[in-house]
C-alpha cells in the first residue's frame, strides 16, 4: 500500500468513527428526554424558494449557540425561568413555568429592509414567524411554544452567551462568534419565544415592545 | 402462530418507537420539513430496523443508535428526493443537504483538527449519502462487507470497490499535494 493510500485510509477510518459517535451521541438524548413533548419546527407544505432558505430553517430549528463559562450539575443548570441540560456537544432548554402559555405574539414591529414573509404551524402548540431580506438573503424568525413543556435542542459551540433584564423580561442572549447571528430566549405570560437573526440588541428590544396578540391564531 | 409473530414484530417495533421515535421524528422533520412526511420516514425506518432486528442486539447500544440514525435518516432523504423532483421551486442540492443534517460530524472541525488540506475536505463532502454510510458501518461500526451487504442491500463486492475507489480518489489528492 503506497503512504498516500495509508493515509486516505486512516483520514476514512478516523471520519468513520466521529459519524459513528455522532450518530450514537444524538440519539442518546432519547434517554433523558422520552417524557417530553418534542419541540420540533414543522414546515407546512407551502412554496420553498430555494435550497438555502431550507438550511437557515434547520440551523433555527437546533439553534445554535455555546455557553462562555458555565459550570453545570448533572441535574442541569437553571437560568432564570428555563433549566439548562448540558450534553456533549449540544444543550436541552426546558422552561420551568408552571403553567401553559394561553397567547402567540406577533411583532407589529418589523426589522428595516426585512418584510414579513410567513407564519409556520409547527404544532398545536408552537408557531413560527419568519421575515425576509430579499436583498442579501438573510432572514429572522420568531418561534413561540405555548406548552411548559416545550423543549429546544441547541449545539453549544460557537456562541457566547449572557443574561439581561429588559423590562418586565429576563432574556438569555446567545451571541454568534463569528457572524453578527443573535438568538435571544425570553417568555412573555408562559408562552416561550426565541428570536433568532442578524439583529442588533436595540432591534431585538424593539421587537419585543411591539408584541401584540395574535387574533388570527 | 401468526399473531404470536405478530406481537413479537410489534414488540421490537415498539421498543425501538418507544425510546427513539421523538428522536427519530425530529431527524426526519428537519429532513424533510413537515411532520406528514417525518411520519413516513419513521414508520419506512421502524420496518427496516425490524427487518434487521438481528443486527440490534441490545437497543441501547451505540452500534444500535447508529444503525436507528442511519435509517430514519436515508427513509426521510428518500422523501426529500421525492419531493425535490416534485416541486419545482425546490433546488435540492445532494450535497449540502447531508452536511448540514443534524448528528453529521462537522468536517470543517474535523479538517482542522486532523490538519488535512482542503481540498481532502471538499473531497468528504462530496462523499454521496451511500458512500457515507458504507464508512460509518465500516470503520464507525467495524461490520464486515458481507454485514454490511445484508443491511445496505448491495453485494459485498461492490461494496469492497466502492471503498477501494473512495480511498484511491483520496490518495489521489494527497499525492498532488505531495508533490
Amino acid at each position: 500500500m503506497t503512504k498516500e493510500k495509508a493515509e486516505a485510509e486512516r483520514i476514512l477510518s478516523e471520519y468513520g468513527r466521529r459519524m459513528f459517535d455522532s450518530h450514537a451521541r444524538y440519539f442518546s438524548s432519547a434517554d433523558e428526554i422520552s417524557q417530553a413533548e418534542t419541540y420540533v419546527p414543522v414546515r407546512s407544505r407551502s412554496t420553498r424558494r430555494i435550497a438555502k432558505r431550507a438550511l437557515i430553517l434547520c440551523a433555527t430549528m437546533i439553534l445554535i449557540m455555546s455557553l462562555a463559562v458555565v459550570a453545570a450539575s448533572a441535574l442541569g443548570l437553571q437560568i432564570f425561568n428555563y433549566k439548562f441540560d448540558i450534553k456533549d456537544g449540544f444543550i436541552v432548554i426546558t422552561s420551568l413555568d408552571e403553567e401553559n402559555g394561553s397567547h402567540f405574539y406577533r411583532p407589529e414591529y418589523i426589522v428595516e429592509s426585512y418584510s414579513y414573509n410567513e407564519k409556520i404551524a409547527l404544532n398545536d402548540s408552537s408557531y413560527y414567524y419568519t421575515y425576509v431580506n430579499d436583498d442579501n438573503n438573510l432572514e429572522y424568525s420568531i418561534e413561540e411554544s405555548l406548552n411548559k413543556d416545550s423543549i429546544m435542542y441547541i449545539d453549544n459551540e460557537g456562541y457566547d452567551n449572557y443574561k439581561e433584564t429588559y423590562g418586565e423580561y429576563e432574556l438569555v442572549v446567545y451571541r454568534d462568534q463569528t457572524s453578527p447571528r443573535i438568538i435571544v430566549y425570553m417568555e412573555k405570560e408562559g408562552t416561550f419565544i426565541a428570536i433568532n437573526g442578524h439583529l442588533s440588541m436595540d432591534q431585538i428590544h424593539r421587537i419585543i415592545d411591539s408584541f401584540v396578540i395574535d387574533d388570527s391564531i | 402462530m401468526i399473531s404470536f409473530l405478530v406481537s413479537v414484530i410489534k414488540d421490537f417495533t415498539e421498543l425501538i418507537s418507544d425510546k427513539y421515535k421523538a428522536m427519530m421524528m425530529k431527524l426526519s422533520i428537519q429532513i424533510t420539513g413537515n411532520r406528514e412526511d417525518a411520519e413516513e420516514a419513521v414508520q419506512d425506518a421502524l420496518l427496516s430496523a425490524h427487518r434487521n432486528q438481528n443486527k440490534i442486539t441490545d437497543i441501547n447500544s451505540a452500534e444500535a443508535r447508529n444503525y436507528i440514525y442511519t435509517v430514519t435518516k436515508n427513509a426521510a432523504l428518500k422523501i426529500r428526493m421525492k419531493q425535490a423532483k416534485h416541486d419545482a421551486d425546490v433546488t435540492f442540492s445532494d450535497t449540502e443537504g447531508f452536511i448540514n443534517i443534524e448528528g453529521q460530524p462537522d468536517i470543517d472541525a474535523f479538517k482542522d483538527e486532523y490538519g488535512f488540506s482542503e481540498e481532502v475536505a471538499d473531497a468528504l463532502k462530496l462523499l454521496s449519502n451511500e458512500d457515507r454510510d458504507l464508512i460509518c458501518f465500516y470503520y464507525g461500526a467495524g461490520y464486515s462487507y458481507r454485514e454490511i451487504s445484508e443491511l445496505m442491500g448491495i453485494s459485498p463486492q461492490t461494496l469492497r470497490k466502492r471503498m477501494e475507489r473512495i480511498k484511491a480518489k483520496l490518495a489521489e489528492i494527497l499525492s498532488k499535494e505531495n508533490v
